[in-house]
Parts: structure tokens; sequence; C-alpha cells
């Protein structure tokens, strides 16, 4: 089985970054970037307002968006579970509906991220890694964002934000992107916390299966963040801000969950 | 089939995997005096002392061990108390290692190995030039024989991760240049 | 629906417990990022060039273990070899049984190998006094307990817990200081070591161009175990050879740095053989037992990499599921990432199917690993063994997953039935209602914004 490692990836993400800026300049005049989105199931399920987040932003950015409605899952689930003939079909669907293009498909989670990029290859044996972009990753790595351009007219309330930086994120070679982009919005301010690396405790399955553990894990993390008097978690992954949401609503702890897409769509004018 | 046979006939053939070279050792490139003042701020560190020959006057009152080298070196008698019943173990090492204060330790004639253990005291001789910079160098001068690097006094933590110094081992080290 | 083995036994855990580990743990985490920032100028190259060590080790496994075997034999070594835990159980029973015929005392070292082939309740039975040394290892056998981490194996106790054990002993009066209890246990064991006509280690590394066995320590009783007595067995896994000395400096930082936040651990013993005629101490026979017990069998297989392992502890301190759950929860030798990988290759899927679903897959334990031990994806590959060999029951009815998940059609169906998700029984979904709330839909439907605008 040839599996590459994320180190090498890295290095290889970094030269096809620098391909994409020299042949798309984001120059007025230069045709607009097309960007397939891959939603995601969780957004589709249940966070609509994230993948709308992400149209807008990626939309704001220059960039066309086009979405294949029959896209389903990225096969993740059935993958992180052992069971990779039902995580085939899956992918091979998502690869037949929207990886079959060519165009650059990008996604608001690292996780589904990771599973195209390093899942689909211990799927498939001679697969080698597809290209597929988190959404911080392409609008910082790719079309050189480092401020977010803000058009809104009314600036939104002042915020402090607990930023949970995912761990499918490190494993892609995400380096900060998210916070960059976030740090770069006026009316927030990130609030720092103690183990600010360690995992959610979500894991997919593994929150049904070992619910104390995932659910201890969780308690974890929330009480290190809510001891930094943030109002709210910020993240890049639906699923882990899912499984804290689930915790801070059974705790009835007072801090919210929102999605890095939809802090960057507040400053987006009509 | 002896075990010897059946655990290689399962390892099959060796591949031909080459590997990577290691890096080549640095130069020198510090003076005597420099190496051994990173080896104190080391020792230090790690609950050891650095001293002179006279801080042995007093020490050698209690029941101690002396190693041939050391007892020529302070004009004494080598051997002494039983080495269970030693207080203080004194032994010339071979070498010091200044980026971890590491002491190596080779075995042999005049040398109990167990004088550098029993004993709750671990003085160490180190002629002042036998000081390396790095433990890449210290290996290109091991011996054939048995060697122990010691690296501070003898340590636990394994009650609740809080440091003990002296478990086992010696639990007070002093390294006299000489 | 059978609850994983790691989960139940999380569940029962005292919160006193779940907090000891977590502590030390969190410390020992903070304490190696530190250890290795000073040791290392590039860490990453370092993890890099001891992986490609252990890959060549394990590719030329054939040359360099008769290689270490000529030169151990050289050294005055004698080596001695056990194609599974029974055998070596044997050889060194026989050993014992030549050095003391009449019994005794036999002083052990830490050893993980000896752990794992069981080898003290056998060495009892046969009428030998069997003591650990090893502070932690010796509460664990008063205890009559197991380890419940490979470098501090009473991470899971705390120093009221090992008071009072001494004071069950009698080892001295009531004290929780911790430098008292250790002071106590040296005395005790002070006379074993003095009595003692065997000692008992495993093996940190052992080099083939030398024939020499290198174990690595901080408290001085692997030292005593392997000086004192007269004669010293000492147990090693098969990857455990290096192939040169002049790769021993890199290992050594790496271990020092991963396992205890050290820069380098206080006592290396590189042992070159029995006492010489020139010499005044030290055993006069030294043995060495090289252990497959599963090992060549995972070598040809897809778990390989996890013979690179130099049983650091990384990934046990900074896994969350090992911080929630403790050692004992793996139900084997081998815990934490490590544990979960190397319990069911050596052992077989089929012995701990589950073992490999206790974890978020989070990668922490890829990061920290010096030897770059990609366990993630190995933790991937056993569930997916265990599940084409049918020997989990999945919770989620994948199959049916399949059928939604492959046609637009049956997804968006699947959707709208979604609402009626509350109302409706399923084992996944008790699980994570158990101790959270089910996520419900905020906002806009995602697809009908999107129809509505074009």
């Amino acid at each position: 089985m040839r599996i590459r490692t994320y180190a090498r990836y890295d290095a290889e993400v970094s030269r096809s970054a620098s391909n994409i800026s020299q042949t798309e300049p984001m120059t007025t005049g230069a045709p607009k970037p097309k960007v397939r989105l891959m939603l995601t199931c969780l957004c589709d399920a249940f966070f609509g307002e994230v993948g709308i987040a992400t149209v807008r932003v990626l939309e704001h950015a220059g960039c066309t968006v086009v979405f294949d409605k029959d896209q389903t899952c990225c096969g993740q689930p059935p993958f992180n579970s052992g069971d990779w003939t039902a995580a085939r079909l899956a992918a091979g669907h998502l690869m037949r509906t929207t990886l079959i293009h060519k165009d650059t498909v990008v996604t608001p989670s690292a996780s589904c991220a990771a599973m195209v990029r390093e899942g689909y290859p211990m799927l498939y044996t001679d697969m080698a890694h597809p290209e597929i972009f988190e959404l911080g990753e392409y609008l910082v790595q790719h079309l050189k964002i480092e401020t977010w351009p803000i058009t809104a007219k009314k600036m939104p309330a002042k915020t402090k934000v607990a930023f949970h930086s995912s761990c499918h994120g490190r494993g892609i070679g995400l380096k900060g992107e998210q916070r960059q982009l976030l740090a770069s919005l006026p009316w927030v301010e990130l609030v720092p916390f103690d183990q600010g690396e360690q995992c959610c405790g979500f894991g997919g399955a593994f929150s049904a299966n070992h619910p104390s553990i995932s659910a201890g894990i969780g308690m974890e993390k929330l009480k290190n963040i809510l001891e930094s008097g943030a109002d709210e978690i910020v993240g890049g992954d639906m699923g882990c801000l899912m499984q804290l949401n689930g915790l801070i609503k059974r705790n009835k702890l007072k801090i919210k969950t929102r999605h890095f897409s939809q802090l960057l769509a507040e400053g987006i004018g009509e | 089939m002896g075990d010897r046979e059946a655990i290689l006939t399962n390892l099959g053939k060796a591949g031909k995997k080459s590997r990577l070279p290691l890096p080549p050792a640095p130069m020198p490139a510090l003076t005597y005096d420099a190496l051994w003042e990173i080896f104190a701020t080391k020792l230090e560190a790690l609950g050891g002392r650095i001293g002179n020959l006279q801080d042995l006057e007093v020490i050698l009152s209690r029941p101690h061990v002396l190693d041939v080298e050391s007892a020529t070196r302070l004009g004494r008698k080598s051997g002494g108390a039983d080495v269970w019943a030693a207080e203080v173990g004194v032994t010339t090492v071979d070498l010091a290692i200044a980026e971890t204060a590491t002491l190596m330790l080779s075995t042999g004639p005049g040398r109990p190995r167990l004088a550098s253990l029993t004993p709750t005291l671990h003085v160490a001789l180190v002629p002042k030039e036998r000081i390396v910079a790095t433990m890449s160098e210290a290996f290109t001068q091991l011996t054939d024989r048995t060697t122990v690097l010691i690296t501070g006094p003898s340590r636990t933590a394994d009650i609740e991760g809080i440091l003990v110094r002296g478990v086992h081992g010696p639990g007070d080290v002093l390294v006299i240049p000489v | 629906m059978k609850i994983p083995s790691v989960e139940k036994f999380s569940r029962d855990l005292a919160t006193e417990t779940v907090e000891s580990v977590r502590s030390a743990s969190v410390a020992k985490v903070d304490a190696r990022s530190n250890a290795l920032k000073i040791a290392f100028d590039d860490l990453e190259g370092a993890r890099t060039q001891a992986a490609q060590i252990k890959d060549y080790v394990l590719d030329n496994l054939p040359n360099l273990l008769p290689q270490l075997e000529l030169k151990c034999r050289l050294n005055g070594i004698e080596v001695h070899w056990a194609k599974n835990a029974s055998s070596a159980r044997k050889t060194i029973l026989e050993i014992c049984k030549a050095a003391a015929p009449e019994g005794g005392s036999i002083v052990k070292a830490k050893s993980m190998a000896t752990e794992e082939i069981h080898l003290n309740k056998h060495l009892i039975k046969n009428g030998y006094e069997v003591v650990e040394t090893d502070l932690g290892e010796y509460v664990v056998q008063i205890d009559d307990d197991t380890p419940s981490h490979i470098v501090t194996p009473i991470i899971h106790k705390n120093r009221k817990q090992v008071a009072k054990s001494f004071e069950r002993e009698g080892l001295g009066p009531y004290t929780e200081v911790p430098s008292e209890l250790a002071m106590q246990a040296r005395h005790h064991l002070r006379e074993k070591f003095r009595e003692a006509k065997i000692g008992i280690s495993g093996v940190n590394f052992a080099v083939a161009e030398s024939g020499r066995i290198v174990l690595v320590e901080n408290e001085g009783n692997n030292r005593l175990s392997t000086t004192a007595p007269d004669v010293h067995i000492a147990v090693m896994g098969l990857e455990k050879v290096l192939p040169s000395e002049t790769d021993l400096p890199l290992f050594l930082r790496l271990l020092a740095g991963s396992a205890t936040g050290q820069q380098m651990t206080t006592y290396i013993h590189m042992i070159s053989g029995p006492r010489r005629k020139d010499e005044m101490d030290g055993p006069k026979e030294v043995h060495l037992v090289i252990l497959d017990n599963g090992r060549s069998k995972v070598l040809n297989g897809p778990y390989k990499e996890i013979l690179r392992c130099i049983r650091c502890g990384a990934c046990l301190n900074v896994c969350p599921v090992y911080r929630q759950a403790s050692g004992h929860a793996y139900n084997n030798v081998y815990s934490g990432p490590l544990g979960a990988v190397l319990g069911p290759a050596l052992e077989g899927v089929e012995k701990l199917p589950d073992l490999a679903k206790a974890s978020t897959l989070c990668g922490s334990c890829e990061e920290v690993c010096p030897v770059k031990i990609p366990i993630p994806r190995m933790l991937l590959q056993l569930r997916e063994e265990a599940n084409r060999k049918g020997l989990v029951k999945e919770m989620i009815p994948w199959s049916m997953f399949s059928v939604g998940s492959t046609s637009g059609f049956r997804w968006r169906l699947g959707l709208k039935m979604l609402p009626l998700a509350p109302i409706a029984k399923h084992p996944a979904k008790s699980g994570w209602e158990e101790f959270k709330d089910l996520p419900t839909k905020e906002g806009r439907d995602f697809r009908k914004w999107w129809n509505g605008r074009s």
C-alpha cells in the first residue's frame, strides 16, 4: 500500500499552491476561479448556515461557486468504523459527482478534506492524493488573502473567541490559516486557553460507542475554554463543534459555537 | 527445528534497504574551560555538584571505597569499606560529556562496578582534559569493556511525578576536575 | 450492543484515578516538548533519521540478529532464542535452575518483554521469590496490580495509596512524603539485591556490531539487578537490535526526551559481557534471550512499523483517550495508542478486536512519536481487519448508509426524514444522547437556499 506522509504531502501542496497562484492571478479582469463546493453531510443535514456562509465567503473572495446536487458524503463515517466497502461506495459517488470535474474543490471541513486526501489513497491502492482544500487553506494559501476584506457597513458586535483548531486540520498541514483570517476581523478578540491543541473527543462513531470517554475529553476541553472567558468557540470543523455543542446544551454552559466562515460572512456587505 | 532456526525462517530474507548516513560529528569548537562551564551548569541543574580536592578531606572521614586510580591520585590505599556499607564511592571516570553533564565510566582492573552505585555519595574524579562536547564524540572513545554513562544523581518520579533523588543509586554526585 | 472494553473499564474508574493519570500525563507532555527543544536543533530531522534506522533494522534482522549473536558470544554472553512466550519461560527457568537449584530470590528490573511473557508467575510457581525493584513496579507487585503505563507503572496511584501499601507490607512507619517512601523502598530492596543470585532485566537496545546490551534507567535498580547477582538474564524483543554503536546517541537522546523529559537518562548501562578475570565484581554469567513471540509475523504484515517502537510512552501521555481511561482499560500489557496497535498485532485481532476503536484518531500520537510510527493509519487498518473478519458488531448499519450515500435522490429523501430522528430508537443515538444533546437543525437549509438563488 502506498501511503505518503503528511509532511511530504505538505511539500506537494505548497508546490501546487505556487503553481495555481501563477496561472490564476487574483486581479480584476482575470477569469474568476471556479470552485466546486463539497458541502459535507453535517452541513447538509444540520448546519445549512455554514454551507451558506461558505458560499458567500468564496464569492466575496472572487470565486464562482458550483454545487453538485447529487453530492452525499465523503465516506469517512464507515471508513473510520472499518467498513471500507461502504466507504468505497460513498467515495466512488463523491468522485463521480464532484471530484471528476477536475475543478478546485473546497470544503468547510478539514476532516472531510483529510478523508479525501489521505483516506481515499488507503481505499484505492493505485490512487494519488486527490486535490481538495479546506476553506481557510484555500483562501490564504491559494487566493493569498491574508486579511479578510470587510465591506459590511455596520460593524458586528465585539466578541471574545476561543479558537478550536481541529486535529484533522493539523493532520492535513494547516498552519493557522483559519485563525489568521479570524484575527484580521476587528470585532474579534482571540483569547488563548490551556491545552489548545487537545482533541474535542468527537472522533465520529467513537462519540457514540465510547460515550463516557468522549464526553470526558470534551468536558476537559470546555473547562479550559470557559476559564479563558471566551464568549464563543469558533472552529473549522462542524464535527468538533457539534460534539462541544451537545455537551454545552446538556450541561447548560454559557458559551456558543460557530464555524469561522460565519464570522467571515458577517463582514460582507449586502 | 530449534527456536533459532524457526525464528530466522519466519524472518525470511534480509531487505536491500540501505540507510541514511548519520550527520558528521562537528569539529571541536570549545576550549576545555568552556566545556567545563557547560558541564557544571548542566550538572547543577540536575542536582549534582562540582567540587575540588579540598572537599574530599571531610568526605573521606566517612566509610568509603576508592578505586585504584583515585587512590593513587590521592595518595591513599585503594579499597576501603565493604562496598555495601560504604557511604562514599570515589572513582576516576574515563570521560565527561559537557552537553548533558554525563560521566562515562568503564569497568576494569581495580575498578569495582558497585563503587559508583551502592554508596549515597558518588565522587567522580575527572582529569581536566578528559572532557568532550557531545555524546557522539564520547562514543568514538568507547572501549570494549562494560561501560556506564551517569547523568546526575539517581532519581525517580514514580510517585505522583514528584522528583526524588537517591532512590537506589547515589542521591548525591560530586564531580571533581583534577 | 456490547460496550467496547476500554469504554466499559473507564466507566468504573474512580475520579481520583482519572485525575492522577490526567495531571501526570499533562506534565509529561510539557516536559517532553521542552526537553526535545533543547536537545535537537532539527527535531523533525532527528525523528526521520531514527525512523529510517529502525526501518533498516526491521528489513535486515536476518543479518543483524546472527551478527549480534556472534558478537555477544565473543563477549562471553550466552545467547538463547525463544519463538514464543512458553519457550522463553522454559529457557529462563532452566538458566535459573542451573544457577540456583534450591530456589531463592530473583531481583528484577523493569521490563515490558518479561511482562509480555508473564514471567514472574512462572518463576514463583517454580519456587523462586521474584522481587520487582523499580519503585513503581515494586508497588504494582505488592498490590498484586499490573502496570498501567509502560514508563511510569503507577501513574494511576497517588501517594496515599502507596503509603498504605508500604505500611501494610511493614516497610516502615506511615508517611505520605514521596522521598521518605522512596527511602523505605531503598532500604527494603537493598537486602534483596545483596542476597539474590539472579537478576533479570529487559533490553532497550542491543548493538549488533559490538555485541553490547544497553539498558536505560533513572533509579539505579536496573544497574544493581544486573551487577550484584552472579547471573544476569536479559530478555529482548528481537526488534531491539541496532546496527552500530554510533546510532546510540540519537536514540538515547530521543528516548530520554520523549519518555521523561530529560536530556539524558541517569544511567545508561552498556554491558559487554560478564565479569572478566581482572575484575572484582559483576555477574559471572550473562544470558541474552532473543524473543520473537509474534514479532516475525508482524514484520511481514501491515503493522510492521509498530516494531519501530522504543517504548518511550509519549503516545500514551498525549492520548486523550488514555487520559480518560488509564492503561488498565486496554486489557493488555501494552496500553495507549501503542498498545491498541501492538496488542492486536502480536496477539491477533481476534483476541482484541475492539481495541483499535478506542481512539478519536486525533493523530497526536503520531506527532509525538520519536520514530514516526503512523499509529492512526494502523488503527484504521485494524478496524478494517476486524470489520472484514466480522469480529465486531457495528453500531451503525453501514450497508444502509451505502444505500443513501450512493444516490443523490435517496440521500435527499433521507435528509427529509431527519426531523423524525428524535423519536427513532437506535444504539448510536442513545450512545450520543447519554451525555450530550442531539444536534438540531439550525437556521436555514442549505439546499433550499441554493435552489432559491438560481
